[in-house]
């Protein structure tokens, strides 16, 4: 019976969770063949509580806005060669959509349109031209149909983030084929999420390299993202088969090399990242903030210098679509007056982070700012005001030995004006006297 | 001679043409295809009466895959239960509509349970068939009663057919009524279906010159090619679709083999099957078996040759290819596999990509073969590469004649480190040979890679051939003064490594070839990201940062302290010892009230400074102070006057 309540309970919990994460999505395809052809991502994508509206690019009445509200929550672009979306989509749309905090996630083949082109310019991303695919002649899969651009990417080239990738040691090698990325070196908010190898570089295979190459070894990007400062996520491949039905099944044996793999890496991939995509994975949010002077419990009007403060504050990171308490040991509270004065690692305390520290002998306006800024994780920014004031005069020291021999004078002076007004007032010069 | 060189050219103008225009189906229905598709038949008991309809075609689709073998497909159990579901349906004439009536008569056929035929059940379908119902309810009912053992009104239902047809002639409707027209019997009621076989195929779109559909995709395609073939072979008449339409039927519905759903599914293997065995057609279908790379150690194409199915055409076949690299050769049969069939090449060939013509002709001519003529295969000639005649060095930028180069051999390197500074050049040369063909050539990535040894930044140059002169040389120059952007003018220690790869070479490698040290000038602009720090994200924690308390000044020793605290008592004791000397006295003091309030006032002042001083703040201090000082203030004016006044007096 209390099982089946709990469970029950549970169950509403998690449905309420679900209801903060997922949502309506709009997959644009370039033909429906793709919903086939890709069937496996969308299936999961829909197993794990995604509404997914397929809808052609060019279809005349694609919108995302309706009165003033976005019909979708997340965008996914497998539509490479559209050259102009129908309906009211556009670029600007889109990059709208994206300050307004949705999602996308764009696939693209080595037959790139203008106008997903364009939308990847707008995220510090730049796509090599129409023709043109990331060759390998060092790392390509047996299945190759001769263009050594069926291309097997090692894991080990992944970004260093298990929210973003998932776990990138067990994974096996990951199957590529397309265009490849470069990003714009001075974007801050660009992640080079798989890098190819060394010896890859893009180009069109029926060409012979005339001119400089639009991506050279490491700097060829296989899959890219942005997580902009609202952490909207965008991510951006140049292969539209790395979610297909196709290399999800496949196996992946290297040319020249004997370690056979049973399965391609890319079905965990493709996973990991819609999880991240999608904001199922590396979402993190303030719970209550607290703070007080050591040994009391409630916060006061203002601090004084040098008082023991003790700062607690709670993190929740979302897992399976329920909030629970955010495991990290790097986590860092600053006490900021223009510049941090202090900068402190905060410690796990049951849900909390507490941090103990003696406030500065500096007087004025400062702020208690929790800046936790970690790759793959949302932007958590958390700051709390308060007033420092310096001693009143009662709060000095007292009895100081080496300022006895002031206290001394000054009492002696006292005593001795009081005893001397009363021998001044009083006194009888008996000499005075004539007779 | 000329005539022979333009019959050359004429020849290789075919090759080309037909390269282009080869329509043969290059896949068919794999072993992996099967299973997934079989995984989409997967029936999961207990059975609802709303499943029939996937449970229909799940049947269809597992027995064309299992060769019609029932028993693989259902356990004895689920068809019993099957049986009863499906016989509940059909005696359940109130409830029943042409629909459920079709499908579960259909799953009483395939499985064979027992016929219901019930006179009620007889009555209620053929009540369907009167003028007014629509091709699909005509199609639906006529079936069920074909299904439960019953005998078709030829004559009445073509009539009723014809009127229907003309009311809705949409593609589904039309593609119904040629499968519903291919039960009937007798040349006269089919004979006015014949002439709209022609009308529905040319409204067949074609899409890239390969795949012809019909608007709204598989299920309606698979549906009028299924009509038009049982028809016509139920006519007697010719189909009435070219070869080459029927190789585009094929190849559209071989690229809709991923389907996802158990109705598309069973369509697609229905005409599948069709297409492995009928009357008029039966495509051809070559594909390359495994890597399209041919390397010289294994010089072997092998394709397969098969039916629509995967499976073999089920005749002995003459295997011809006829390209450049081959010639005009038969494939050998390869043992144990009939659609296998390899050929040797000369091992002498050389590197390249080929497109390979093939022509699969039966030993007894068989005109249903479609397709089986012009298949083409792309196969790509692998070499072996060797890399000679490898040289590297530093000069000076203005010198013109090469000086003293260090020459190399793979997969040596260089013992010492070079060094250059931004007035040299570092130079690089090397021959790249085919081993086996024995002359120079180029590859598609000959590329030199830097690797800063500290910050291990990747930078890459495109080494370029000189393809003047027959004996193809690279060389790589890289002027440090105006290639110092490239290295974000970073002196260091860097790894050189030659790449070199291409799609014709089986043995592509990393050549690491040695360091250099690299001097650029130290005058550089700052980048973006050293302009504005601020701009840049950091993942990583930052520094702990400690604030500095102001340290206490020094103090005096407490000894000097204590001197100086017993030194400033002395005047004190002084001025009572001198006052003790003189004999002082209070004798003129007056009895009066006032004296004790202005000494108790005064005192109690001086007893405020010390509260004062250990816990009162100012205010609180003033406060008080301002009554003693008024009490104060009044009684020593008394004090004084009465003083005053008694002094007068005395004088």
């Amino acid at each position: 019976m209390t099982s089946t309540l709990s469970l029950s309970l549970l169950a509403i919990v998690s449905f309420f969770g679900s209801a903060l994460c997922y949502g309506e999505t709009l997959v644009l395809v370039d033909n429906l063949a793709t919903r086939e052809t890709h069937s496996l991502f969308f299936k999961a994508l829909q197993e794990r509580g995604f509404q997914l509206a397929f809808k052609t690019a060019d279809d005349p009445n694609l919108t995302l806005i309706k009165y003033g509200e976005y019909l979708y929550k997340h965008l996914i672009l497998f539509s490479p060669s559209v050259e102009e979306f129908g309906g009211s989509i556009s670029v600007q749309s889109l990059t709208d959509f994206v300050d307004n905090g949705g999602n996308v996630l764009v696939a693209t083949s080595s037959d790139v349109g203008d106008a997903i082109r364009e939308f990847a310019a707008e995220c510090g991303l730049e796509f090599d031209e129409a023709g043109s695919y990331v060759i390998d002649h060092l790392n390509y899969d047996v299945k190759d149909e001769g263009q050594h651009s069926l291309v097997v990417a090692n894991p080990e080239n992944l970004i260093n983030a298990p929210a973003i990738v998932g776990n990138k040691q067990t994974l096996n090698p990951i199957l590529f084929e397309g265009t490849g990325i470069i990003s714009d070196q001075n974007n801050p908010l660009v992640l080079d999420i798989l890098m190819a190898s060394s010896t890859a570089y893009s180009y069109n295979p029926s060409k012979k390299i005339t001119e400089y190459p639009h991506a050279v070894g490491k700097n060829t990007l296989l899959i890219s993202a942005l997580q902009a400062r609202n952490n909207a996520r965008v991510l951006f491949t140049g292969s539209l088969s790395l979610f297909s039905d196709k290399f999800f099944r496949s196996g992946v044996q290297k040319v020249g090399s004997t370690n056979q793999f049973e399965k391609s890496g890319n079905e965990a991939l493709a996973t990991a990242l819609s999880k991240w995509v999608f904001k199922e994975e590396g979402v993190l949010r303030v719970g209550i903030v607290e703070h007080h002077i050591a040994g009391e419990k409630e916060a006061p009007a203002f601090y004084t210098i040098m008082d023991d403060v003790v700062y607690s504050i709670e993190i929740e990171k979302l897992q399976n679509g329920v909030w629970v308490p955010y495991e990290a040991d790097d986590v860092q509270l600053e006490f900021v007056r223009i510049d941090p004065f202090v900068r402190t690692s905060l410690k796990k305390e049951g849900k909390k982070f507490v941090a103990k520290f003696r406030i500065p002998d500096v007087y004025g306006v400062f702020k208690f700012v929790v800046d936790y800024h970690r790759l793959g994780l949302t932007h958590l920014y958390n700051s709390t005001q308060v007033s420092v004031r310096p001693l009143q005069h009662t709060q000095y020291e007292r009895f100081i030995r080496s300022a006895y021999p002031y206290y001394f004078s000054a009492f002696s002076m006292m005593l001795g004006v009081f005893i001397f007004s009363c021998v001044f007032l009083y006194h009888k010069d008996g000499k005075d006297k004539p007779e | 001679m000329t005539r022979k060189a333009a019959f050359f050219a004429f020849l290789l103008n075919c090759c080309v043409y037909f390269a282009h225009s080869s329509l043969t189906p290059n896949t068919f229905l794999e072993d992996e295809d099967r299973l997934r598709l079989l995984s989409l038949f997967q029936l999961n008991p207990p059975f609802a009466a709303s499943d029939v309809v996937k449970i229909h075609y799940s049947l269809i689709g597992s027995l064309i895959l299992k060769n019609n073998d029932l028993n693989s497909v259902l356990p004895s159990k689920d068809k019993a239960d099957l049986c009863t579901l499906c016989d509940g349906i059909l005696t359940n004439v109130e409830q029943l509509n042409v629909e459920n009536a079709y499908f579960a008569s259909s799953i009483v056929k395939l499985i064979g349970c027992k016929t219901p035929n019930s006179p009620k059940l007889i009555s209620v379908l053929n009540a369907y068939l009167k003028e007014g119902s629509t091709v699909a309810e005509l199609h639906r009912a006529a079936n069920s009663l074909l299904n439960i053992g019953q005998s078709l009104d030829s004559p009445k239902l073509s009539k009723i057919l014809q009127t229907a047809l003309k009311n809705d002639e949409s593609l589904l409707s039309t593609g119904l009524a040629f499968q519903l027209a291919s039960n009937l019997k007798g040349a006269e009621n089919l004979q006015p279906f014949v002439e709209k076989i022609s009308d529905v195929v040319v409204q067949a779109d074609e899409i890239d010159g390969r795949l012809l559909q019909f608007e709204g995709g598989l299920g309606i395609t698979a549906n009028i090619i299924l009509g038009i073939y049982s028809f016509a072979t139920a006519a007697n008449k010719p189909i009435g679709l070219t070869n080459d339409q029927s190789i585009k039927f094929t190849n559209y519905f071989l690229s809709r083999k991923t389907v996802q759903t158990p109705k598309s599914a069973a369509e697609l293997l229905q005409v599948l099957k069709l297409l492995v065995d009928n009357k008029y057609h039966i495509p051809v279908c070559v594909s390359r078996y495994q890597s399209p790379a041919i390397s010289h150690s294994n010089p072997v194409i092998s394709v397969r040759v098969a039916n629509v199915m995967g499976k073999s055409l089920g005749r002995d076949l003459k295997v011809t290819a006829n390209s450049e690299l081959t010639g005009k050769k038969n494939f050998q049969s390869v043992q144990g596999d009939s659609t296998l069939f390899a050929l040797k090449i000369d091992n002498k060939a050389r590197r390249g990509a080929y497109n390979i013509s093939i022509d699969v002709t039966p030993s007894k001519a068989d005109p249903r073969l479609i397709g089986n003529t012009n298949a083409v295969v792309k196969v790509i000639m692998m070499t072996e590469i060797s890399i000679e005649n490898v040289e590297i060095g530093v000069v000076d930028s203005d010198q013109v004649t090469s000086s003293k180069l260090t020459e190399l051999k793979y997969p040596s390197s260089i013992t010492q480190v070079l060094e250059a500074d931004y007035q040299q050049k570092l130079i690089l040369k090397f021959v790249l040979r085919d081993k086996i063909a024995g002359d120079t050539m180029t590859a598609h990535q000959a590329f030199v890679l830097f690797v800063n040894e500290e910050s291990k930044q990747e930078i890459v140059f495109v080494a370029e051939p000189d393809t003047s002169k027959p004996e193809i040389v690279y060389k790589f120059d890289l002027n440090l003064n105006t290639r110092s952007k490239d290295f974000s003018h970073i002196s260091g220690r860097y790894q050189i490594s030659l790449i070199i790869g291409d799609f014709v070479v089986s043995n592509p490698f990393v050549w690491k070839l040695g360091s250099v040290k690299l001097t650029f000038p130290a005058s550089r602009e700052a980048t973006q990201a050293e302009k504005a720090p601020w701009m840049k994200t950091h993942y990583s924690m930052k520094p702990e940062i400690k604030h500095m308390f102001r340290q206490q000044e020094k103090r005096p020793p407490a000894i000097v302290s204590d001197t100086f605290s017993v030194l400033v008592c002395v005047p004190f004791l002084i001025l009572l010892g001198l006052w003790a000397k003189l004999g002082i006295n209070l004798k003129n003091i007056p009895i009066c009230l006032s004296v004790v309030i202005f000494h108790v006032g005064l005192g109690s002042i001086f007893a405020l400074f010390a509260c004062f001083w250990l816990k009162l703040n100012m205010f609180t201090t003033i406060k008080y102070l301002l009554g003693l000082g008024l009490i104060t203030f009044l009684s020593g004016h008394s004090l004084l006057s009465r003083l005053a006044s008694k002094r007068a007096e005395q004088k």
